[in-house]
């Protein structure tokens, strides 16, 4: 029997495949673990598999895996919350800035955007706060694992040895006890400056319709993302001035989208720049796939405009702005990043 | 010697125009903020700078608004790609051409650009040349005419008519002439030395050792020369200007102009 389950890294996510360790313990017996979040790994623990059952889990496979599992029909399990709580348990179990945490649960989440409007994928929420019960229930079902009332009292009793849960007890309750990292839900970002909030609402906005199973066609990427040339640790707040040598002044922000074809739309400002430039953007996600140049106004609000196709989620799109010549004047704005789905990859499947 | 070139004073002297029609600002955060004509004597203060020449095709812009000062002893590097007015601002300041609109204040002595030979008189000889020009400045002509004969080492060619000379004798004589005035600024355009490798490092000492208190205006693409003697540098791009302290940041911005 193969359970393939996916999950952003979160306290839920923790929770729930620690759960499911231990039910298919009692109920499989013969299990292989194993984590491979790239082709090539998978490739490798199939190989060394010694039982007769595997329980495959990834946070944040490439898209081949993904692909891999739902051409092969295979039922799936994706656990999930809210994003904003994936976020701050990031923050705070890997010590991570909030910019790199809202990135990282970006990544996790889009590389597994196709499961979620996938029929054959179980999708279990947080907010569904589901009992004990329930929740193996539906993952026995799902997975057609045989799985007798006595299995669940003993599946509860490793869990817990004092044998105080019951069936019908909320797998909240544990999970806050248990996982020192984890907050009561929609609590995740609550140690996070009040400043910072809008600015990831905007990336999480559009993962909550993705989890929903939903396309989103449109994506708006804040300057916050974005970083300065030469200040990797900063966060691009203010305008950037231009004096300088010819150089990369802004790159970034690192998101993700889902696999097609998508046209960036960078709004900036330029003022001051009386003795003139060339601009030269392009977009990287692995190997470079667009680049324009063009010269860069004296003063005024424009718009540079990209277009890229994304085939694997899990890489991140990096779009870069560059000074082509050594500058003495100037300022330029990042206003925002707006991106726009173009139009479907026509790449195919690796089999 | 032209006579344009050799129109420098000791006290403040103003040399200018009406501000432009339509200056555009100066670059933020520049060092000499451009405003009133009126400088103090010790320093070269250019303000506002514009410089504007009719061609067929109209007005062509070459300067636009530059602005800085050079005080006694300091030493700054002017900057810029080709046709980015280096050249148009050496004959401004040098008083070769008149300036469109701004202002250049002259607090200091400021000399010829160094090694420029086109002022002599040609068919006079170099002997009478630097009597003609030591009666000028006011230079004692006994002590100015030791002074070129021990550094250009021409001897009694000094005698012969200057268009008989190479243009490496003229050069050594024009060297040599600039050095005899007591400059307190030197406007030097890309030539810091002339003749073989001794009479190079001969040159090199008398302007940047025993003359290490002059102030300089240096137009070089040199950046050892610059790291080594000046302490600013203005970078001039499409005619516009902007005065950096920091070197590296300046010869980093002229490099990939």
């Amino acid at each position: 029997m193969l359970i393939t389950t996916f999950g952003p890294p979160s306290a839920f996510t923790q929770w729930s495949m620690y759960l499911m360790r231990i039910m298919t313990d009692v109920t499989l017996r013969d299990v292989d673990y194993f984590a491979a979040p790239t082709i090539e790994e998978l490739r490798n623990a199939w190989a060394s598999r010694t039982r007769q059952h595997v329980f495959y889990f990834s946070d944040c496979p490439e898209w081949a895996v993904v692909d891999v599992f739902q051409r092969a029909g295979a039922p799936a399990l994706v656990v999930c919350e809210d994003a904003a709580d994936i976020t701050g348990f990031i923050v705070r179990e890997r010590s991570m800035t909030w910019p790199w945490a809202v990135r990282l649960t970006d990544q996790c989440l889009t590389a597994i955007a196709d499961l979620f409007d996938d029929k054959r994928t179980l999708v279990i929420h947080r907010s569904q706060r589901l009992s004990f019960e329930t929740f193996f229930r539906a993952i026995a079902d799902h997975f057609s694992i045989p799985l007798t009332n006595s299995d669940l009292v003993e599946i509860l009793s490793r869990i817990d040895a004092d044998h105080s849960l019951d069936p019908s007890m909320s797998m909240e309750t544990p999970l806050l006890s248990k996982w020192p990292h984890a907050r009561r839900e929609g609590y995740g970002l609550a140690d996070l400056a009040t400043s910072r909030r809008p600015i990831i609402e905007a990336i999480h906005a559009p993962l909550r319709e993705i989890v929903r199973g939903r396309t989103v066609a449109r994506h708006l990427w804040p300057r916050e993302l974005f970083i300065p040339g030469g200040r990797p640790e900063e966060v691009l707040d203010k305008p950037i001035d231009l004096v300088g040598p010819a150089r990369c002044i802004v790159y970034g922000p690192y998101l993700h989208l889902p696999r097609g074809t998508w046209r960036a739309q960078m709004n900036f400002t330029v003022d001051g720049n009386v003795s003139g430039n060339q601009i030269e953007i392009d977009v990287f996600q692995n190997e470079q796939t667009d680049r324009n140049t063009f010269p860069l106004p004296t003063a005024g609000r424009f718009a540079a405009l990209a277009t890229f196709t994304v085939h694997d989620p899990r890489d991140a799109i990096q779009i870069r702005l560059m000074l082509k010549e050594g500058a003495i004047e100037g300022v330029l704005d990042i206003d925002d990043v707006v991106v726009e789905r173009a139009g479907e990859t026509g790449f195919t499947a690796v089999s | 010697m032209s006579g344009r070139l050799l129109a420098n004073l000791r006290r403040p002297q103003v040399i200018g125009a009406e501000p432009a029609p339509n200056p555009r600002p100066a670059p933020r955060n520049q060092l000499v903020a451009g405003e009133a004509a009126a400088g103090r004597a010790g320093e070269i203060r250019v303000t506002n700078l514009v410089k504007d020449y009719r061609t067929a095709i109209g007005t062509r812009r070459v300067l636009d608004g530059i602005s800085f000062d050079v005080g006694m002893g300091e030493k700054i590097a002017v900057l810029g790609r080709n046709g980015a007015g280096k050249s148009t601002l050496v004959k401004l300041i040098g008083g070769v051409e008149q300036p469109t609109a701004g202002t250049i204040t002259r607090g200091l002595a400021m000399s010829w650009p160094i090694a420029f030979s086109g002022g002599f008189e040609i068919t006079m000889s170099g002997l009478d040349n630097i009597r003609f020009i030591a009666r000028l400045y006011g230079v004692p002509v006994d002590d100015a005419v030791a002074s070129v004969d021990e550094f250009a080492e021409l001897g009694r060619q000094l005698l012969m008519p200057v268009m008989l000379y190479s243009s490496g004798m003229r050069a050594r004589l024009a060297f040599g002439l600039t050095l005899a005035v007591d400059f307190d600024c030197f406007l030097i355009d890309e030539v810091i030395a002339v003749g073989d490798q001794r009479f190079q490092r001969k040159c090199h000492d008398e302007l940047f050792v025993k003359r290490a208190h002059c102030a300089m205006i240096l137009v070089s693409h040199d950046s050892h020369t610059i790291r080594t003697y000046c302490n600013k540098a203005l970078v001039l791009k499409a005619g516009r200007g902007r005065v950096f302290e920091d070197l590296d940041l300046a010869l980093a911005i002229y490099n990939t102009l």
